[in-house]
């Protein structure tokens, strides 16, 4: 167990970071490609399917252009914060950093929780849920302000001393773990594994339309979160995917954008202001109820 | 469990993984006294059997158990320096405040390092510094491997004179990597005790 105590330095932890963010998006799309044949052989391999998942990775890329026009101002706020701030400065070694990822991990579940509760956090979440398929693309379907939440969740690590650097470690490391997550290849893993970790048949639920699936199943990388804060359930009948309204495009753009335009739709609609304080502060089932009484 | 009750527990999770890594330099710093303090001990006792067999005056210098491959990474200030201009760069490493604003606790070793010493054995690279887990942040550091060194000097209170005058056990007709004085501090600033070893290449 040494070599966790073995003090790093914080280019050490940006090369590591680096290194799997570049070389598990190989992997995905490996294991991507195996799902595509597994479609093929179960004659699932739709016009839909590969529409929906080149739109995917559209979404990344738009994604991706984003990040890099706000990233360094992502990462600025978190080195200030660190270096103005910060109540201690923790050393930088792999203790350090499996304290920080589980802390992440417990970050990116309210933060998480919190794009399912409130219109605004929707509107850019909801375009990871809106597809109708369950795939490694899926984890690629980002929405364009999916960069802005976690800085107000994860920047408390920095402030309790967190380096920055490990920060986006246990970041890219939960991200990393969440994205295997999605597929239907996996059914359930052995049950120690499915009581401690979030799994493919757990994350399928979170991605159900399912009433009694519904705002469950928040966690990155430990289900405990939701065990412990009484939001999860199990994988029993079969998963209908998507969000509500159905989306129905594949066009990348609509898809990227979805979220706000139907928030703005709805918020030029809406009958009144309080109406449209809501839509911004209650769950996107509120709005859903609304429109359906 | 309700929103509030869930948010109550996160916040008391944080503060245990929180407190998990902020106290395991404490943690790091106990376990690294508790194995150096045994390994010194370890090799009083080899030093002991080594004084029956040889008594010469290089058989004081103790072996440190190999087995024990115990790393001190230190921090602080390096230069070449020629060896009698080693208490200017005592005081240079006395007057940094910048490595003294970053101590988390009051030190309780100064490590000092002589590397690629001279042909004449007049110039090294010196290195003084304190324990990097004893400070919250660090540009770079240099590694001990406890199991390498040869230990000169015991444990001890030791004048100028008598340090430089245990020089003389090194074993110069091997290349030497560094020599290397650990200082216990008191108060975290008086020099308490101070350990001499050599590192072979």
């Amino acid at each position: 167990m040494e070599f966790l105590s073995q003090i790093l330095t914080p280019d050490d932890v940006w090369g590591l970071e680096a290194w799997i963010d570049d070389w598990f998006f190989v992997i995905a799309i490996a294991l991507f490609l195996i799902e595509c044949v597994r479609y093929v052989i179960k004659k699932k391999f739709t016009k839909d399917f590969f529409g929906d998942s080149v739109a995917n990775f559209v979404t990344l890329g738009l994604f991706i252009l984003i990040v890099a026009t706000v990233g360094a101002t992502y990462a600025g706020v978190f080195i200030f914060t660190y270096e103005q701030f910060s109540l201690v400065q923790l050393p930088i070694n792999g203790w350090t950093i499996l304290c920080c990822i589980i802390l992440a991990d417990l970050a990116y579940y309210w933060e998480h929780r919190f794009l399912h509760m409130n219109g605004f956090g929707w509107a850019t979440h909801t375009v990871h849920h809106s597809s109708p398929h369950f795939n490694i693309s899926v984890a690629y379907r980002h929405g364009p302000m999916d960069w802005f939440f976690p800085l107000f969740f994860h920047l408390p690590l920095a402030l309790i001393g967190f380096h920055p650097f490990v920060i986006f470690l246990a970041e890219i490391v939960v991200q990393v773990f969440q994205t295997l997550l999605h597929t239907e290849t996996v059914k359930k893993l052995p049950r120690p594994i499915e009581a401690i970790f979030n799994t493919p048949s757990h994350h399928r639920v979170h991605h159900a339309t399912n009433k009694q699936y519904l705002d469950k199943n928040y966690a990155g990388i430990f289900i405990i979160w939701d065990k412990m804060f009484g939001t999860f359930a199990e994988e029993k009948e079969p998963v209908n995917y998507g969000i509500y309204p159905k989306l129905n495009s594949v066009n990348p753009i609509k898809v990227f954008f979805s979220g706000y335009v139907k928030l703005c739709q709805r918020l030029w609609n809406a009958p009144s202001w309080g109406y449209r304080w809501n839509l911004l502060v209650k769950s996107p089932t509120w709005a859903w109820q609304q429109e359906n009484k | 469990m309700n929103l509030f009750n869930s948010i109550l527990t996160s916040i008391v999770i944080v503060v245990i993984f929180w407190a998990c890594a902020f106290f395991q330099t404490s943690i790091a710093h106990a376990i690294q006294h508790k194995e150096v303090g045994a390994s010194l001990e370890l090799s009083k006792k080899a030093n002991a059997e080594k004084v029956k067999v040889h008594k010469t005056a290089l058989d004081n210098a103790e072996l440190v158990n190999e087995s024990i491959t115990k790393i001190i990474n230190f921090s602080g200030i390096k230069q070449r320096i020629y060896l009698e201009d080693t208490p200017q760069l005592w005081q240079r490493f006395n007057s940094d405040t910048k490595i003294h604003k970053l101590l988390k606790q009051q030190p309780k070793q100064i490590f000092v390092t002589y590397s690629a010493l001279s042909k004449d054995f007049k110039q090294a690279d010196v290195a003084i510094g304190y324990n990097v887990i004893e400070l919250s942040k660090f540009d770079s550091h240099h590694t001990i491997e406890m199991h390498r060194l040869k230990r000169l000097l015991a444990k001890g209170k030791y004048s100028d004179s008598a340090l430089t005058d245990a020089w003389k056990s090194i074993d110069y007709n091997k290349a030497i990597d560094y020599v290397l004085e650990v200082h216990d501090l008191s108060n975290g600033t008086d020099i308490e005790s101070t350990q001499l070893f050599v590192a072979y290449k």
